[in-house]
């Protein structure tokens, strides 16, 4: 932490904050808010730890740990969010046998706020989905699929709102082409639409509508690929107001969150956890209050003592 | 527990000529945890799974067979890929006695490794989880052929009764039980459901004309190491060069 106060206020200095120095840096730092994000992506129905005998991940994964992780840093921190960006069902016997059940309430249980779904979420097609939905006790949210035709309509929602202390969240989906990825019956009737158009329209109501402080994308698109198909970093760089995606599909360990720029040039932090629950991320977010400072370029850094 | 703390960077945000908001991101720190069995189980999650668990455990634990040699998931071909569609094409035969070639499409595969020794029912579960059934569709030779290139352009996919090399994303020397492929020939091919209808952006496959069944690709994995084990004593795939780079 001290490391992190002397960077931040070395940056500060070197911004050109000089000025401010007889500002009350107190002041401000005790209205700094601290939202965390804690996230899973691609849990593949890993309930338990891999084998003593796997090459790769032996003893890792498992929901009794990542609730006992979970629960710790609920003790630590006061304003936890977390999210997981879809793929939840199918990869060990539990689904074969029990139809994804204990994921929904083992998710229920470590308090999951939002989900959205991936391809392998239809793998028992929308009415396997919904006979297991009555099981989260948590919002699934894509907004890029129409449901209308389907009897998933109202059940899964474009996107939902929640409230932290003072600030408001939005966060959306958004599912990958279903089309050649899961078999037609599973996905009859559900329409997909393009996710940067789609996401254009809702982080527009989100922001202004909605009135939004922060807003989330859960994606199952994937991180990114050769060529053109959308992908998380391209639905970063060709839209504005998203400030963190969570992505998956891709089963891409990033070590860090990746950020890109926005089409106005502003950062988006994009970031995934592998795959089989192996990872839990987190990041946590210093939010400031900023009426006292107007129209000035470097309010954003005050955090130092 | 690994936790690999990282200080990221500050959010910059250029809040500068717009209207004031209420809250801004002034900046992130980021952590990463994995998660295992070094971190203290929690007991609540455990009783939870205890009973999902034991029910399980019955079924899967069960010992049908033996691996002689690990195997590997990998491309071009691999020890696991080629018992795969080994066992599929045994299945597809008997589906039709004229099938001779067989595909699994290799993101099926669900897990990268089997240790040798003893085989259970879960492991299998773990290797091919989707409930995938075998389906024989009669493929022309030009469609093989496109059917090839498009392995070879993603690295190539578990095959059995047929080879062919991998030049520039494109398959060459294609050859079926050692012959060069016949354009005009009508090959009988087992794969999944999922495949002969198009997935994976198999769209050329879609409209030809297909016999599906009632056999789990699982179950035919399974059929193969009980036989084999009964057999042979366990199971031991080779490579043999069924797909590899042209030099």
């Amino acid at each position: 932490m001290q490391s992190r106060r002397a960077f931040l206020k070395n940056i500060a200095m070197g911004g050109g904050l000089l000025s401010l120095n007889a500002f009350p840096f107190e002041a401000l730092a005790a209205q700094d808010f601290t939202l965390t994000i804690l996230h899973t992506n691609d849990t593949h129905s890993r309930l338990e730890p891999f084998p003593a005998d796997d090459k790769k991940f032996a003893g890792q994964g498992g929901v009794a740990a990542r609730a006992a992780a979970i629960a710790a840093i609920r003790k630590e921190k006061q304003h936890v969010l977390l999210l997981d960006a879809g793929d939840i069902f199918q990869g060990t016997p539990y689904f074969n046998e029990y139809k994804g059940e204990p994921e929904m309430k083992a998710m229920s249980m470590m308090g999951y706020d939002c989900a959205t779904m991936g391809n392998h979420d239809f793998d028992l097609g929308i009415e396997g989905f919904l006979r297991q939905l009555p099981h989260a006790n948590f919002p699934f949210v894509v907004a890029n699929y129409d449901f209308k035709k389907t009897a998933l309509q109202e059940k899964i929602k474009p996107y939902v709102t929640i409230k932290k202390g003072p600030l408001k969240i939005g966060i959306f989906g958004l599912g990958i082409q279903l089309y050649g990825l899961v078999p037609k019956e599973n996905y009859k009737g559900i329409w997909y639409n393009d996710p940067v158009a789609t996401a254009i329209d809702v982080v527009y109501e989100l922001k202004h509508k909605e009135k939004c402080d922060m807003v989330i994308c859960l994606s199952h698109l994937g991180f990114s690929y050769e060529g053109k198909r959308v992908s998380d970093k391209v639905l970063a760089a060709q839209t504005q107001d998203i400030d963190l995606i969570i992505g998956g599909h891709t089963h891409t360990f990033l070590d860090a969150p990746v950020t890109v720029r926005n089409r106005l040039g502003k950062p988006v932090i994009i970031n995934q956890v592998g795959w089989a629950g192996l990872r839990l991320g987190q990041i946590d977010f210093i939010f400031n209050h900023k009426k006292e400072i107007k129209n000035t370029k470097s309010h954003t850094v005050i955090l130092s003592k | 527990m690994k936790k690999a703390s990282l200080f990221i960077a500050l959010f910059i945000a250029a809040l500068s000529s717009c209207a004031p908001k209420k809250y801004a991101i002034t900046s992130y720190e980021a952590q990463l945890r994995t998660i295992s069995d070094t971190i203290p189980a929690d007991a609540g999650m455990n009783r939870f799974m205890a009973t999902y668990k034991a029910r399980l455990d019955s079924v899967m634990n069960e010992v049908i067979g033996t691996a002689l040699v690990p195997l590997t998931k990998a491309q071009p071909e691999s020890t696991m890929g080629n018992f795969a569609a080994d066992a599929q094409l045994e299945a597809g035969k008997k589906i039709d006695n004229l099938v001779t070639l067989s595909v699994v499409n290799y993101g099926g595969i669900r897990i990268p490794f089997l240790p040798a020794g003893n085989i259970t029912k879960g492991k299998i579960y773990e290797i091919m989880p989707f409930d995938n059934l075998l389906t024989v569709i009669e493929v022309p030779g030009t469609v093989l052929q496109t059917f090839c290139d498009h392995m070879a352009n993603r690295k190539g996919w578990p095959i059995s009764g047929f080879s062919y090399k991998i030049k520039n994303g494109k398959a060459i020397d294609v050859e079926v039980g050692g012959e060069a492929i016949r354009p005009n020939a009508i090959y009988k091919l087992v794969t999944s459901d999922y495949i002969a209808n198009g997935g994976d952006e198999c769209e050329f496959l879609a409209g030809l004309k297909k016999q599906s069944s009632s056999i789990l690709l699982r179950d035919a994995i399974m059929t193969k190491v009980m036989n084999d084990s009964r057999q042979n004593k366990g199971i031991e795939p080779k490579l043999e060069k069924r797909v590899n780079y042209a030099e």
